[in-house]
């Protein structure tokens, strides 16, 4: 409506134009050459230019001049901008870096930076899940040890009566070679005899990670149990404390236990710590092992407990290595090792094909950014090593 | 003119020869005559009260060097007389071209504007009566230069159309006036009777007074912009750029005056002509028909173009 309002103003203006109805002759007479160029260059005072306008719009004459010398004077107005406060330093850094040059090219950079990192990242999730693969098949062997372990949580009350056990203990580090033959056919069927994704296999393979806290108690038990506890050793790495809590639930069906066992467990446990305390390590140890399953429920005051006893053992342990050591024996970061030959040799080794490592060779660093364990052990046994991790046995040079 | 305003001039006559890069060897009192003409002309005239800081401001913005050649040409400096016509034949030359028919005429034109110049003519006083004394500093040189050689040529082309024209003025006006008749007759449609006809005739030139009267109220930048659009047929830019304002301005200030001018018809017819409001609207819905017809007949035009 207002469009056409104005059109009909148009309209009538062009047919007044078209006539020049409008001309009035100039009062005053027209403006000189310099009042023409300095209304053109607009550089007149306010009023003097006003006076001016005046005069050219009643004169056709001086307006055709000033058209004329506007024009060839080029006079360019800038269009009339809004002051905008000057961007601030993020907006114009923002600005720049959006700014389509940058955009040009930074951003196809930018995504194939992001598409190596993922590639990266890819890489090394599939790295980690073959590492979670091999702890995984770790706890199968241990489950294949339930021949071994079973016997003792089943005959948990025979040996708590039976003092033979703390003897049987005692003998155990002499006949640290001789336990070697017998830990074989333990760990040899564990690779194939049951699948490691079956349920039952989880359970127990939760079940032992709850019990990784004890092996240290175990050191110097008889060699298959030492061997159920370096594999314990391992999961310990990969699963924390906490997490044997919050499996309890699993572990409670796979041992078949009622509260009162897990009870008697629990006083079993602290009578494993009890005699740990009082030095006398082997019994406690195979008491902890025994305890394996129930120790699951055992709650932070009984970790608590573990842990100390876990301390003292510890400090047993360092008296133990330093007694090996005259024997070329030693015992790092939780493993024994063994001389021979002049190469350390981890006694849960057995022949068989291994992994080859130089140390500072690309793969050794891989391999210890991995497991620092490792690192440790190879920092402090010299010379060529043999060491069974997770699965796997690694000869480092 | 009191002693402090003369004092202000002097000062600033010292000013502009330091600015200039070339001051042409002239004495500071040779310029105050000239510098005091162009404060009278362009402040002193429309405010005889003006500030002494608006004077100095405005000596300071006066073309130091271009002023400086002009003193010294009209002191028949033969250096700055070089200086001058060296640096501006082709600026001369340019605008004669663009102001004449052919070359002939442009170098007619261009010979005349030095003779100007150089002021061929004697005055009373018995000195060349150069054009040279009207420049002021204010604006270019080259632009004032333009500017002479501008009114040379409409001069002359006046002077030479009069002659031409003399005997055709008669039938002209005769046209003209028939054509006045006729677009009157056009313009309101479904002409029927004669009554109707004189009627619509008579509301046409009611309207047409109307518009002019509303014109007139306009104020000067207003009146000017609606002569440049309307009446020189200039494009927004180009009378933006004798305004001194952007095209998107000159647009919008448009916009407003036609919405203006509908106000003050609107008024003019219901006040002065005794219009009712109602006959005002119909008035323009005429018009507006009027204005469809004419698209039509305009777009019909180009098609067959």
């Amino acid at each position: 409506m207002k469009q056409e309002t104005n059109n009909e103003i148009d309209l009538l203006l062009r047919r007044l134009g078209r006539r020049d109805g409008l001309s009035v002759p100039a009062a005053g007479g027209h403006l000189d050459a310099d009042e023409l160029n300095a209304y053109a260059e607009n550089v007149l005072p306010v009023a003097a230019r006003a006076r001016y306008t005046e005069h050219l719009a009643e004169c056709a004459r001086c307006r055709e001049l000033v058209v004329q010398l506007s024009s060839a004077a080029g006079v360019l107005v800038a269009p009339e901008t809004v002051k905008v406060a000057a961007p601030s330093v993020l907006k114009k850094f923002l600005a720049s870096l959006f700014s389509p040059m940058v955009l040009r090219y930074a951003a196809p950079a930018l995504g194939l930076i992001v598409v190596a990192v993922i590639g990266l990242v890819v890489l090394r999730r599939n790295n980690s899940r073959d590492l979670v693969t091999q702890v995984q098949q770790a706890p199968v062997s241990v489950t294949q040890n339930e021949p071994t372990a079973k016997p003792y949580s089943g005959e948990f009350g025979k040996q708590k009566t039976e003092p033979g056990a703390e003897s049987r203990g005692k003998q155990a580090p002499e006949n640290t070679k001789s336990a070697e033959p017998v830990a074989a056919p333990t760990t040899a069927p564990a690779v194939t005899p049951q699948p490691s994704g079956s349920p039952d296999a989880a359970g127990k393979r939760e079940q032992v990670a709850v019990v990784s806290e004890p092996p240290p108690l175990a050191t110097e038990a008889p060699k298959p149990v030492a061997q159920t506890e370096d594999k314990r050793q391992e999961v310990v790495i990969v699963e924390p404390p906490k997490g044997a809590v919050a499996a309890t639930p699993a572990v409670q069906p796979s041992a078949n236990r009622n509260f009162e066992e897990a009870r008697r467990d629990r006083q079993d446990t602290d009578l494993a710590a009890d005699r740990a305390t009082r030095g006398n390590r082997k019994a406690p140890a195979t008491a902890a092992s025994r305890s394996a399953g129930g120790i699951a429920k055992v709650g932070d005051n009984e970790v608590d407990k573990l842990g100390k006893a876990e301390t003292k053992e510890k400090a047993a342990e360092d008296k133990d290595a330093k007694k090996d050591d005259s024997a070329e024996t030693r015992s790092v970061g939780g493993r024994r090792f063994h001389k021979q030959r002049g190469i350390w040799i981890d006694t849960a080794y057995e022949s068989g094909s291994t992994t080859n490592l130089t140390r500072g060779s690309e793969q050794y660093r891989a391999l210890v950014g991995d497991e620092p364990t490792i690192k440790t052990i190879a920092d402090q046994l010299e010379g060529e090593i043999i060491v069974v991790w997770k699965g796997r046995a690694y000869r480092i040079r | 003119m009191n002693t402090e305003i003369e004092k202000l001039l002097n000062e600033g006559a010292g000013r502009l020869l330091t600015r200039a890069n070339d001051d042409r060897s002239l004495a500071r009192e040779t310029l105050v005559p000239r510098i005091t003409a162009a404060v009278q002309k362009y402040l002193l005239k429309d405010d005889p009260a003006t500030s002494q800081a608006a004077i100095a401001k405005f000596i300071d913005e006066l073309q130091a060097d271009d002023l400086c050649l002009i003193v010294a040409c009209e002191r028949s400096d033969e250096k700055a007389w070089s200086d001058l016509v060296e640096r501006f034949t082709a600026t001369v030359r340019s605008a004669a071209r663009s102001a004449s028919a052919n070359e002939d005429a442009a170098e007619d034109l261009a010979q005349s504007i030095w003779a100007e110049l150089y002021g061929l003519r004697a005055r009373e006083d018995g000195r060349p009566a150069s054009k040279l004394a009207y420049y002021s500093g204010r604006g270019s040189l080259a632009g004032w230069l333009r500017a002479v050689v501008a009114q040379l040529a409409v001069d002359t082309f006046r002077k030479q159309s009069k002659l031409v024209q003399a005997e055709e003025d008669t039938e002209l006006d005769r046209l003209a006036r028939n054509a006045q008749v006729g677009e009157g007759q056009a313009m309101v449609a479904g002409i029927s009777t004669p009554e109707e006809s004189m009627s619509n005739r008579f509301a046409q030139a009611d309207l047409q007074q109307a518009l002019n009267s509303a014109v007139q109220e306009l104020g000067a930048e207003d009146r000017l912009l609606v002569k440049l659009y309307y009446f020189d047929n200039l494009r927004l830019r180009e009378a933006g750029a004798v305004l001194g304002v952007h095209e998107a301005t000159a647009s919008r200030r448009l916009t407003r005056i036609q919405t203006d001018l509908r106000k003050r018809v609107a008024k003019f017819l219901v006040d002065e002509r005794g219009w009712t409001p109602n006959e005002t609207e119909k008035a323009f819905a005429e018009l507006a028909e009027h204005l469809d017809t004419d698209l039509e007949t305009l777009l019909a035009a180009d098609l067959r173009r």
